[in-house]
């Protein structure tokens, strides 16, 4: 059977860091592949400032997290949350907000104080 | 199209705010007025206007408008790592959005025979329900939606370095609008690959030209002359509406193509040839982030459709990627061969 597969979103953020650790956490306990993406933005140029084995796509990271959300076949899509919280007039900025949208598999937002799985 | 008239349309007062240290500022509207005046074109007689929300609507959602109408409304902010918005981006985005519009009738009246709208911010990588790419409002998408609802076919040519991932998404599947883009690749948005052709109405209808690093003006000089040319003859488009980003230019800062001021005006000229008539011809700025290489190439671009010979630097080539041109050529005659 083939492995789970998550994909989890990092934008450089505390918030992408907490959503790799719940992902990575997590993956333990399902014996998951985890696949951490970057979305390499308009401004960002030459080498990045990356841990070794992110995978890196030009967009935004809407777009990517779907692009490669839908190559990977993933089962999961985890991604931090930065706090715009339920502001209605702010959701057009919130990541998290348009992938509950589009998503094509389940999608895990980590809040900002979230506890990491097996850590409690 | 020697000693043609050609006009500018501006959005009006330029509100569209995007803060400290972004590339996308309001200094490259001086710099684009700067390269106007170099041309040796004088003020603009299009009148301001807003696009109304029916024009709108043709091209994003209800409810994506109204978000960002209240997202800037709140204050503004980041919408996504590249976007930003402030209180006056709504009002400018929409005056943006109107210029094409204006343009187009000022065409209409026969008093020019090509228009260039002047205005911020830009708008090709928006798409249907997303602001993306410093993009809120899809400008050059507003104003072909608006000659297709009046039974045009329109052709646009996208020169920005990077793919107009928006326009393309927009028309994927409308046979009465084209889409032609050259840009580089990879680089951002991360689309316009050789195999995105378009939906099953549009088989064709969209042809994207996806440059290595280090092209020169001679690969994006084919590009129009063997793949947009072709394509302009047998769509037969009644308007060509044209995405000038003058973001691969050689001293870009965001991108690495290498073409030079002289290469714009090679370009102006080869996609003016590419509408049916004079009148029916209008460009809209997109990128370009390099105040003098913007400046320069504004001025090329501009003087060469009027007729003139303002070229800051000569057209540049040697570089890779006419092989590209090659392979689209290949992988369309495929397409047209398996065509019904």
């Amino acid at each position: 059977m083939k492995k789970l597969c998550f994909v989890v979103g990092l934008d450089g953020s505390s918030h992408g860091e907490q959503a790799a650790a719940w992902a990575r956490a997590a993956a333990a306990r399902f014996d998951a592949e985890v696949v951490s993406v970057h979305a390499r933005g308009l401004r960002e140029r030459g080498a990045l400032d990356l841990d070794r084995g992110v995978l890196v796509e030009d967009g935004d990271p809407v777009s990517v997290l779907l692009r490669v959300a839908a190559a990977r076949s993933a089962d999961l899509i985890v991604v931090g949350r930065r706090g715009a919280g339920g502001d209605p007039d702010l959701l057009l900025g919130s990541t998290s907000h348009q992938l509950a949208e589009r998503a094509p598999c389940p999608l895990v937002i980590i809040p900002p104080e979230a506890v990491t799985p097996g850590s409690a | 199209m020697g000693h043609a008239r050609v006009m500018v349309a501006s959005a009006g007062e330029d509100r569209h705010d995007t803060g400290p240290h972004h590339p996308e500022r309001p200094e490259r509207l001086t710099a684009v007025a700067d390269g106007i005046r170099d041309a040796g074109l004088g003020d603009s007689p299009v009148p301001v206007r807003q696009a109304t929300r029916a024009e709108l609507e043709r091209v994003h959602s209800g409810a994506y408008l109204d978000a960002l109408e209240r997202f800037c409304a709140a204050g503004g902010g980041a919408l996504d790592p590249d976007t930003v918005v402030g209180p006056g981006s709504w009002d400018t985005a929409l005056a943006a959005a109107g210029a094409g519009l204006a343009a187009v009738d000022v065409l209409r009246s026969g008093a020019a025979d090509a228009a260039f709208v002047a205005a911020r911010p830009p708008g090709h990588h928006a798409v249907r329900t997303r602001a993306m790419g410093f993009c809120l409002i899809n400008n050059v998408a507003v104003t072909a939606a608006a000659l297709a609802a009046g039974g045009e076919r329109v052709l646009i040519v996208d020169w920005d370095v990077h793919h107009g991932n928006g326009t393309q998404e927009i028309f994927w599947d409308d046979p009465a609008v084209a889409y032609f883009s050259t840009h580089q690749s990879p680089l951002y948005p991360g689309t316009g690959h050789i195999g995105e052709a378009g939906g099953a109405n549009a088989r064709g209808g969209t042809v994207n030209v996806p440059l290595p690093a280090g092209a020169t003006g001679d690969a994006v000089r084919r590009a129009v002359e063997e793949l947009a040319q072709p394509l302009a003859a047998s769509f037969r488009p009644g308007w060509v509406l044209v995405s000038a980003g003058f973001d691969a230019h050689r001293d870009d800062p965001l991108a690495d193509l290498q073409l030079t001021s002289g290469d714009y005006a090679d370009l102006a000229v080869l996609v003016a040839g590419l509408a049916p008539s004079p009148g029916r011809l209008v460009l809209f700025l997109e990128g370009g982030y390099d105040l003098a290489a913007l400046r320069h190439s504004v001025a090329a671009t501009l003087s060469a459709l009027a007729g003139g010979d303002v070229r800051p630097e000569p057209r540049s080539s040697g570089g890779p990627g006419t092989g590209v041109v090659d392979a689209v050529r290949s992988a369309r005659d495929r397409l047209l061969k398996e065509a019904p």
